[in-house]
């Protein structure tokens, strides 16, 4: 049928609408569409860079997107940038971070955070500025006349160039942001000092009209802090090619509109869920003559297409991703495909090959490795086995200010005022545009700093919600812009009283029915396209009227009781703080590196005397377990080949959760949806606690708030208390110093779980059903367990069995390194290390012992924890936690 | 009713005339003379003076064993596939201790159980004169004789008091 | 006892008529205790086909009504076996007739508490597992675990107040035998094993139970000791303490007295006992209740004391929470029915008057269950660490089964009653002047 409508419409005007197709995959679409007739190839992605290559055009007649790099930074600025989460190459930059926080003689890379809610990056940061929203080109502006004036990467003409357009003090950027002048002098004398500083910018679907101000200033501030080439790389950029912006979909809904589409191949692009309602795009759909949907999953643009023909999957597909100059990405399968069908690009080959006399030799694969060797020469096997080309420049020129700007550019920037509580979007990095609302993980993963799973919340700051007599999970009707959605409220304490937010991702229709939840945040962009022809929306005003409904919302954690590091939880306000119970730790940098710091690491390390808790006597009540014969007619004894410890650097660790997907995916771990989590049976293995620490003001009340994140996994503890109170033996310590647990034998008494003083054994309080095909999504090393059995972390012994056996065929044992756990393989950070703890040149034997080493509730209960935690090092002088 | 051990039975309606009578036929030199009663009486039992009641050595030798297995049960079946938990010995004899305290109990309860079921030849069947009213109100005495005497012996148990003789 | 002093017949009579055809009322409740037991039933079939989730437990709280039950049914059931041995050791006489139906109330409370450890494991169908058995892999159970020494505990003292029970029987059946004709003759021959009420037997008999008593008297000790390490033993905090061993066994008598007051108001108008309860029996058994009433107060003061005293932060933290934090109101009950309600007892007249110690006995098993309740559930919702914490709510699962667990209680009691006699006859004749005739030539001593 296909065959006969592109028969029919052969010449007319057919169409494709893709994602942001690049390489060979972008080429075959555009000879596809070109040979076929008069239409066009439009890509498009919700969230788009193409602002930065505008503002790098004018800044420095470059336009592309520059690669971003901490590298080497001793100070990170962010004006908004969520560089941890949701904004640039977050993995690389994580790794980076990692690096620039990094303690080298009592010093380390230092954080400032500037946003209006706490982000997860900002939960990092050593300092959060609550800045309004709507003031971020003003700060931009304000930081870059200070710093310009005492620069010295600035050329004389530069200076004077700066100095005529950035006329905004640090007085009027303290009155538009709401922060204190002496606050951003501090900024700005910081960034002056620094050896080597890096500013990034604010998020741009915030920016709305301002977005290329905004980011030629913050480019000219990294000019005159001597970033560029070195943070801001243009020689390994994105050209503007590579960056589509979101004009050309525009296009398409106006040629839509008037008819002059005849036929529409669309495949990876999801617009009438990710353009403002405004822009009409299903309507729009509906005008076309033929809409053919490429897809292997439903959404709202592909479940409203005339035609879905079902395509292979990603993981089942071959494919190529050009990104900056000299990173080139090849894509092939990753298994064989589970049904008989082919991916989009094939089918595309086919169809031109009977519709099109000009025929395609081959398959995409074949028209792929063309491409390719056509392009890069060399070896094709070998570029597959590496998955591309990795050939970026480490560093660019350090460019001259381009004469494009004109004089008065800055000269009319004003904050953009939205009352004093806008509503303002935020991209999360758990659904971002919206592509990934159809995985369970992702739904099953709380927020970092909120705790939600599982739902869309309107985020607002808990004194402003307790002021308007707000509860977690009131519904109220949110109107802005024009636009109104009911949504769940919540009261967060790391939000600032200044804004309300909305996360974007979520709020879809024709998913799964589990996954049709939560609010479009999308409703809420501009109708018309910003200066970077993109949509966005600025700080918006906004009303919030309470509806009387109310829903449960879903937190593994009970919010503002469970993750409060040292306010009075109940009446008893005891004058210590230490509700973390020294779970998380931090210590000054200032006393590091030169052996001021406490610990010690091992199993009978000595607690700070600073600190609330007696310290730990090294008795041991129980026999040290490292002699005993493990069988009494063998000579083998506990730990003698292997002791396997882990251990989590706190200074590293972002909060993000990367490896507790990772440990769902790895151990087959159950998804057990909203209802559930709120009855508090997540069956997560490992988590990551979220401790908020907040600061006196001296008034009685509350200052800045500290976040400490600590992934909490079960601590394999050598004297165990889950291990004895267990009836039926289902669980005991093995001699390579594991807690083992055995699922067949385990009766489900839940004991084990009672006692365990980390709480990190879940309980199977049901069978959980994997329906049709979901069982090819099972580890097949891992087992699945039934109703009425405990399971818990396990340090992936699948793994450490596997490595075992390779290395027995080998003829020796488990090396360092040999064994990755899958949390560890995950973290982008590297904050896990893992390995084995009696082998003295291991890793996580030296991690263990360096003198930021601690193991958590060790000095209370003595149930000598496999697992290290290096504490987290902070600027100030400060108590625990 | 087979196998009857010959006797005369003597019925009393009162505990006073009973044990006179207990005292008379014990000073005749009748050996194994049953006395029915029901309830257990001090008087009864002192006037039979029949010497303390085994029953107490199968207590004792329940206890020890049960104290004694519950220890090396417990103990032999750690050490057969070593286990550790927690960090406690293989063998913690503190723990064990309450499992062979219950046993002691339970195999002390036990063997006494069968120490009265022996001894008191339950779970047979009744080889002596029986009346239904000794569950009640009445008292009784079984003098066990070989029929020659049956005549003497019921004239002597009326002579001391009892309202009833009758023979087997 | 002057009190008990009625003639043999009479006493016979009067207890063995429990055994007469049931009236309408008692087939009319032993209906509806029925239907609940069927309640008990659907309720664990839903959660056997379901799984564990169809309960309220969740993270952290792995336990809740379910061992709430289970300790509050083996603590009922420690009255019986009190009243029974340790009062007979004491040779207290107003234990003879009410030791019989207490300790049919121990065999039916650790029957339904034997039901729990089944009930509360997430695969009940292998509560097997928990036996020491041989088996070709030579795998065996973890002694050092308080759940296996509550499995010995629980099936020593079931079988000890099995057979402690049945022998107490024996010549109680043999009275019924006696009186019986037909099919009911020839069973309450075979139970009734041979007895002859002779001297021949009553020597051992009476031999063997004075060990039993002797016997069972650690026993009861030792029972509820055990179940409260599964609590003691654990290192959460509020319950980790050693004073839990002699805490729960004086709650355990509590309850348990409490409990046959209850039961037994009742009864004796019913079946017109008034003769053989008399009041003295009530107030000997209130003041009992009224002792271990202080007790456990005292126990409530020392762990607040010691608690505050060890100025352990995770300590102090939780005793604080139990009585102030989000389980509050159990808690104010559970005191209120356990240290203020007893009060009154101190007053004589109260103690002999039925209505009012019938209500103070209910309270006090109300109070009870909530006083488990609050150390199991209390405790663990708020543990080490904060992010853990979680409440809990029972679901109508939990509070089925709960219902029917007393179903099934008073099912067996009701059949209890009028199949076997709920009074002991021969001990409540031990205590009656047997029959004199006055012309003895020896004193009858």
């Amino acid at each position: 049928m296909l065959r006969e409508k592109l028969t029919e419409n052969k010449g007319k005007n057919i169409s494709a609408l893709t994602g942001p197709v690049t390489g060979a995959v972008e080429s075959l679409w555009t000879r596809f569409v070109g040979d076929m007739g008069s239409g066009q190839l439009v890509r498009y992605e919700p969230y788009s860079q193409a602002y930065m290559v505008k503002a790098s055009e004018l800044a420095f007649g470059q336009a592309a997107v520059p690669k971003v790099s901490l590298k080497g930074a001793d100070l990170v600025c962010s004006l908004g940038a969520q560089f941890l989460e949701t904004w640039g190459d977050v993995t690389a930059l994580a790794r980076e971070y990692a690096e620039l926080r990094t303690v080298d003689h009592g010093k380390r890379g230092v954080h400032h955070q500037f946003e209006a809610k706490m982000s997860m990056t900002g939960a990092s940061a050593d300092k959060v500025h609550h800045a309004k929203p709507g003031s971020e080109t003003l700060l931009a502006l304000a930081l870059l006349k200070e710093v310009a004036a005492a620069s010295s990467h600035l050329s004389a003409e530069e200076k004077a160039m700066v100095n005529g357009m950035a006329g905004v003090s640090l007085a009027d950027a303290a009155t538009a942001t709401g922060l204190k002048a002496d606050d951003l002098k501090g900024v700005a004398d910081a960034l002056a000092h620094a050896k080597s500083a890096v500013v990034l910018p604010a998020e741009a679907l915030i920016l709305g009209d301002e977005v290329i101000r905004h980011h030629v200033a913050v480019l000219l501030l990294n000019k005159a802090l001597g970033g560029i080439g070195k943070h801001y790389n243009y020689t390994a950029s994105k050209p503007l090619e590579r960056v589509p912006g979101h004009k050309p979909v525009l296009d398409l809904v106006a040629a839509m509109n008037n008819g002059q589409v005849d036929v529409l191949f669309i495949k990876d692009a999801n617009p009438a869920y990710a353009l403002p309602p405004s822009v009409g795009f299903a309507d729009a759909l509906g005008k076309v003559g033929l809409s053919v949907a490429f897809a292997s999953n439903l959404n709202e643009t592909s479940g409203i297409a005339d035609l879905v023909i079902p395509v292979h999957h990603d993981l089942e597909a071959w494919g190529q991703v050009d990104t900056y100059q000299g990173l080139s990405m090849l894509q092939q399968p990753v298994m064989t495909p589970r049904w008989e069908m082919k991916q989009a690009e094939d089918q595309l080959i086919d169809l031109l090959n009977d519709v099109n006399s000009a025929a395609i030799e081959g398959n995409f694969q074949a028209y792929l490795k063309a491409e390719w060797v056509a392009r890069h020469g060399g070896n094709w096997r070998d570029d597959l086995k590496k998955g591309g080309r990795f050939e970026m420049a480490e560093s660019g020129e350090n460019l001259s200010i381009s004469g494009n700007l004109p004089a008065g550019y800055f000269s009319d920037v004003a904050a953009v005022s939205a009352g004093d509580h806008p509503l303002v979007l935020v991209d999360s990095a758990r659904f971002g545009d919206g592509s990934t609302a159809n995985r369970d993980w992702l739904h099953e993963l709380p927020d970092t700093m909120t705790g939600v799973a599982w739902d869309s919340w309107l985020e607002v700051s808990s004194h402003y919600g307790h002021e308007q007599g707000l509860h977690n999970g009131d519904m109220v009707e949110l109107s802005a812009n024009g636009q109104s959605v009911k949504v769940p409220v919540f009261l967060c304490q790391t939000t600032s009283d200044k804004v309300m937010t909305l996360a974007t991702g979520l709020g879809q229709t024709h998913l799964a029915p589990r996954h049709n939840r939560g609010v479009n945040a999308f409703t809420f962009l501009n109708g018309k396209l910003n200066d970077a022809e993109l949509f966005s929306a600025g700080p918006m005003n906004a009303k919030i009227s309470k509806t009387g409904e109310k829903v449960k919302m879903a937190t593994f954690h009970l919010p503002g009781r469970g993750d409060q590091a040292n306010t009075a939880l109940s009446l008893y306000e005891g004058h210590d703080h230490q509700y973390t119970r020294d779970l998380h730790q931090t210590v000054a940098a200032a006393s590091l590196g030169h052996g001021g710091g406490h610990g010690g690491g091992g199993h009978h390390e000595e607690m700070d005397p600073n600190s609330w808790f007696p310290i730990h006597t090294d008795k041991d009540f129980y026999p040290d377990r490292t002699d005993t014969k493990v069988y009494t007619d063998r000579e083998e004894t506990f730990y003698d080949t292997y002791k396997w410890e882990l251990a989590i650097d706190l200074n590293k660790c972002t909060g993000c959760g990367s490896c507790v997907t990772a440990c769902y995916a790895e151990n087959n771990i159950p998804v057990v949806g909203k209802d559930q989590i709120v009855k508090g049976r997540e069956m997560a293995w490992l988590r990551i606690n979220r401790y908020l620490a907040f600061a006196d003001d001296g008034h009685g009340g509350h200052g800045d708030v500290k976040v400490g994140m600590l992934p909490m996994m079960c601590q394999q503890c050598a004297n165990a208390p889950c291990e004895s109170v267990c009836p039926s033996l289902a669980t005991y310590h093995t001699k390579s110093g594991l807690n083992a647990m055995v699922y067949n034998r385990c009766v489900g008494t839940r004991y084990c779980s009672n006692n365990c003083s980390y709480k990190v054994r879940r309980f199977n309080w049901f069978s959980f059903e994997y329906e049709g095909d979901q069982n090819w999504q099972m580890n097949p090393e891992v087992t699945v367990r039934s109703k009425g059995v405990m399971e818990k972390c396990t340090f992936c012994s699948h793994r450490i069995r596997v490595a075992g056996d390779l290395a027995k065929d080998k003829g020796g044992i488990i090396q360092d390194g040999d064994v990755q756990t899958a949390c560890q393989q995950a973290c982008p950070s590297h904050a896990i290390t893992f390995g084995n703890y009696s082998d003295k040149n291991s890793e996580v034997y030296k991690v263990a012992h360096d003198e930021r080493a601690y193991r958590a509730l060790d000095s209370h209960i003595h149930t000598k924890p496999g697992v290290s935690y290096l504490k987290r090092v902070v600027l100030e002088e400060e108590h625990h936690g | 009713m087979s196998e009857q051990t010959p006797g005369v039975l003597g019925i009393y309606s009162h505990m006073d005339t009973l044990i006179d009578g207990i005292h008379h036929f014990k000073k005749a030199g009748r050996k194994k003379i049953k006395v029915f009663s029901p309830a257990p009486f001090h008087a009864i039992e002192e006037a039979l003076d029949e010497g303390v009641s085994p029953v107490r050595r199968f207590t004792l030798i329940g206890a020890l064993t049960g104290a004694t297995f519950g220890y090396l049960f417990t103990s032999f079946t750690s050490l057969d596939w070593i286990l550790p938990t927690s960090g406690k010995p293989v063998v913690s004899l503190v723990a064990y201790t309450v499992i062979a305290f219950e046993l002691t109990i339970l195999f002390g309860s036990i063997f006494t159980f069968f120490g009265i079921a022996l001894n008191a030849k339950l779970f047979s069947r009744r080889k002596t004169l029986y009346d239904n009213r000794f569950t009640e109100d009445k008292f009784g005495i079984f003098i066990p004789c070989s029929e020659t005497e049956y005549d003497s012996v019921k004239q002597s148990l009326t002579e001391q008091g009892a309202e009833e003789v009758r023979s087997a | 006892m002057k009190e008990l002093n009625f003639p043999f017949r009479d006493i016979n009579r009067d207890i063995l008529r429990t055994l007469e055809k049931p009236s309408i009322g008692y087939l009319v409740l032993l209906t509806g205790i029925l239907a609940g037991v069927g309640v008990l039933g659907f309720c664990f079939a839903t959660q056997v086909r379901y799984g564990m989730g169809v309960a309220g437990l969740n993270h952290p709280v792995g336990w809740g009504v379910y061992i709430t039950d289970f300790v509050f049914w083996i603590g009922i059931g420690h009255a019986g076996t009190l009243i029974s041995a340790i009062l007979f050791l004491f040779r207290a006489r107003w234990r003879n007739a009410i030791f019989r139906a207490a300790e049919s109330m121990t065999i039916f409370a650790v029957m339904t508490a034997l039901l729990f450890p089944v009930i509360h494991i997430g695969r009940a169908w292998l509560f097997w597992w928990l036996v020491p058995y041989p088996n070709q892999r030579e795998l065996w159970v973890n002694f050092r675990s308080p759940l296996l020494w509550d499995v010995f505990a629980v099936s020593t003292y079931f079988s000890v107040s099995s057979i402690f029970f049945c022998i107490g029987l024996i010549p109680d059946i043999a009275a019924i035998r006696d009186r019986a004709t037909g099919l009911r003759k020839k069973i309450y021959t075979m139970l009734s094993v041979g007895w002859d009420s002779s001297s021949y037997q009553w020597r051992h008999y009476m031999a063997g139970y004075g060990f039993f008593a002797a016997l069972a008297t650690p026993l009861v000790l030792s029972v509820h000791s055990v179940v409260s390490w599964d609590f003691a033993v654990s290192i959460v905090p509020g319950w980790h303490s050693t004073i839990f061993a002699p805490y729960f066994v004086a709650g355990a008598v509590f309850s348990g007295m409490a409990m046959v007051i209850t039961i037994l108001i009742p009864f004796r108008s019913i079946f017109k006992l008034e003769r053989y309860l008399t009041p003295w029996h009530f107030d000997m058994m209130a003041r009992l209740v009224l002792l271990t009433s202080t007790i456990v107060g005292y126990s409530y003061l020392t762990e607040y004391y010691i608690a505050w005293y060890s100025d352990d932060v995770f300590e102090k933290f939780i005793f604080w929470e139990r009585a102030f934090g989000e389980y509050a109101v159990p808690f104010w009950l559970m005191i209120f029915c356990n240290v203020i309600a007893p009060l009154p007892l101190w007053s004589g007249k109260v103690r002999n008057n039925f209505t009012v110690l019938f209500i103070i006995t209910i309270f006090v098993n109300i109070g009870m269950w909530f006083e488990r309740f609050n150390i199991i559930v209390s405790s663990l919702t708020q543990e080490y660490d904060p992010f853990a914490w979680g409440w809990y709510t029972p679901s109508w699962v939990e509070m089925g089964i709960t219902f029917g667990s007393f179903c099934w209680f008073f099912m067996w009691f009701f059949l209890f009653i009028k199949f076997f006699p709920s009074l002991a006859i021969t001990e409540i004749k031990e205590l009656a002047e047997p029959p004199m005739s006055g012309k003895a030539q020896k004193e009858a001593v």
